[in-house]
């Protein structure tokens, strides 16, 4: 007993550090989900188009910051394409979502070129912008925290402006935003752009974070970010635009602890997304399962 | 000033569902005009108002208003011009948002939006002021989410939505409909002191004789997508239920029961 809190213990710092990426790609699926009512599977592609983007663009020679900018456009691009392929084809959110990630999934070993790309030889983010080492965890952590509460009060601030405000009622009530003069086309393909912009940042700092991009690091990222949102909301609740906003944070940072100490326990690292995924179905089945009025996740058609 | 010219609505074109909704329906409407659509299922009332807004476009014909040409405008530019309550107390407002948030969207529309804070004392005050004038006491309950209002305070909202930027034509679908008889009073009565107080051309669709006798100074009835009959004035005035039965031949009984 003593030795699996031990074992968690030393971990929370690095698990903390990482969760805080994760939280980016948590808001990015909170907005699609929450805020503009468009279930968006997108991430599963978008994460790893910024870390491979990322990745093949350091290596090419750009400094880190341009590198992490293309990056977050392309991922940007990648959700603005599946806000399009629903509006102007028709097809179900979810579907357009699966359409795009599986894309993305060609797109993200075109770029790359191969499967998986070492960043040791190359200067990251981290070194620039605290001119030190990447394996400093205290100056790390610092870094991430900083980054994700400025991300996370400028969408705050956001969702408060009239853009903001309009790009929510989009999510609440199509029928009364267009009738308010709000092109709920232009509010649903910036707002997914947004998410996915969201995800790609996560995607690039993470790559640049651990030394390395993977193809396949986006698998299973969309129920990990969901579970936290959920985490969140449970404990922030959503019933005001500050709550729903830090939801995605808290949850991510409580999520991973989570799972940590679930490794330190003794489960099985494959298992971890069985485990995850039972979590996210009893969450959003148990209030059914009681009679209450089931919380689903809604489709725009 | 609404002009709706010559115009036609076709729906499933060649097909054995083929139902003309307007049928070459021309309707002027001066500023300030107040004017009753009647008609039985069918007749293209609802067709009428939906064109007008831009949620269907016409196959042929024009929407005129105040001299613009919105026939091919989507919904979202036509806001700028047109306002509507929603038959469905659900449509007009945003029930995940606050009644605050809800008067600032409508309050902005037709213009371009910013991003600057949606909401300030200023506005505040102005809201505060307006919802009073509904005597719900929605005033004091302006960070309350709107999805908590009952039906009626919701279709009042809904109202003082549609009626704050002034808009060139008012489009009300039968927005009483689904309120009971008390509720439905009172949300007619701050209707009618709304669209006198700011003298707005207004559109209302009603299965009501009663309020179409009793409200506007003009009452069209539609049949099968035309302009059955009109009249306005002291032909209007002097108007009750069985002469109004008895010159528009109503034979749909579901219009008398209503």
């Amino acid at each position: 007993m003593m030795e699996v809190f031990n074992n968690f213990y030393n971990l929370v710092p690095v698990t903390f550090a990482q969760s805080l990426i994760y939280a980016l790609v948590a808001a990015g699926i909170m907005i699609p989900f929450r805020i503009l009512n468009f279930p968006d599977l997108t991430s599963e592609g978008s994460f790893p188009l910024g870390g491979s983007l990322c990745a093949a663009l350091l290596m090419a020679g750009f400094n880190p910051y341009s590198a992490t900018l293309l990056a977050v456009c392309g991922a940007f691009v990648a959700g603005c394409c599946t806000a399009l392929i629903h509006l102007k084809l028709k097809i179900n959110t979810l579907l357009a979502g699966i359409l795009v990630m599986t894309m993305l999934f060609s797109v993200n070993l075109r770029v790359m070129g191969k499967s998986n790309v070492a960043l040791f030889s190359v200067d990251n983010l981290l070194e620039k912008v605290w001119v030190g080492s990447s394996t400093d965890l205290a100056s790390m952590i610092i870094m991430f925290v900083i980054m994700v509460v400025v991300i996370g009060l400028i969408l705050f601030w956001f969702f408060k402006t009239e853009i903001g405000m309009s790009m929510r009622a989009v999510g609440a009530n199509l029928k009364m935003a267009s009738a308010q003069g709000i092109n709920t086309w232009a509010y649903t393909i910036v707002g997914l752009g947004i998410a996915n912009a969201l995800n790609g940042l996560a995607g690039a700092v993470l790559v640049q974070q651990q030394g390395y991009a993977d193809v396949n690091m986006g698998l299973g990222i969309l129920i990990d970010g969901l579970a936290a949102v959920i985490i969140g909301e449970t404990l922030l609740g959503r019933h005001e635009v500050w709550r729903q906003v830090a939801a995605p944070f808290l949850g991510s940072v409580v999520y991973y602890q989570l799972i940590s100490l679930g490794l330190a326990a003794g489960l099985e690292p494959s298992d971890i997304k069985l485990a995850t995924g039972i979590f996210v179905l009893i969450t959003l089945g148990l209030p059914v399962l009681r009679g209450g009025t089931a919380e689903t996740l809604k489709l725009r058609e | 000033m609404l002009e709706v010219s010559d115009a036609v609505k076709i729906f499933h074109r060649g097909t054995v569902n083929e139902r003309p909704a307007l049928n070459g329906l021309s309707l002027k409407l001066e500023s300030g005009d107040f004017t009753a659509v009647i008609g039985s299922n069918g007749a293209g009332k609802s067709t009428l108002l939906n064109a007008i807004a831009g949620d269907i476009s016409i196959d042929s014909g024009s929407v005129v208003v105040d001299g613009n040409d919105l026939t091919s405008a989507p919904t979202h530019r036509r806001a700028k011009w047109v306002a509507r309550v929603f038959q469905d107390p659900l449509g007009g407002t945003a029930g995940t948002m606050t009644i605050e948030e809800n008067l600032a969207l409508a309050a902005l529309r037709g213009q371009s939006h910013s991003l600057s804070l949606g909401l300030n004392a200023q506005r505040r005050d102005y809201y505060r002021e307006l919802l009073a004038t509904l005597g719900l006491g929605l005033e004091e309950r302006l960070t309350s989410k709107v999805e908590l209002l009952s039906g009626g305070q919701r279709q009042s909202l809904a109202l003082i939505m549609a009626i704050i930027t002034e808009p060139a034509v008012l489009l009300l679908d039968e927005h009483c409909a689904a309120l009971d008889p008390k509720t439905a009073g009172i949300v007619m009565d701050s209707t009618i002191k709304a669209v006198e107080a700011a003298g707005l051309t207004t559109v209302m669709v009603t299965h009501n004789m009663q309020h179409a006798i009793d409200y506007g100074n003009r009452l069209i009835m539609l049949e099968a997508g035309q302009l059955k009959l009109s009249m306005d004035g002291d032909e209007k005035a002097s108007l009750d239920v069985e002469s109004l039965v008895e010159r528009f031949h109503i034979t749909d009984d579901k219009i008398l029961l209503s």
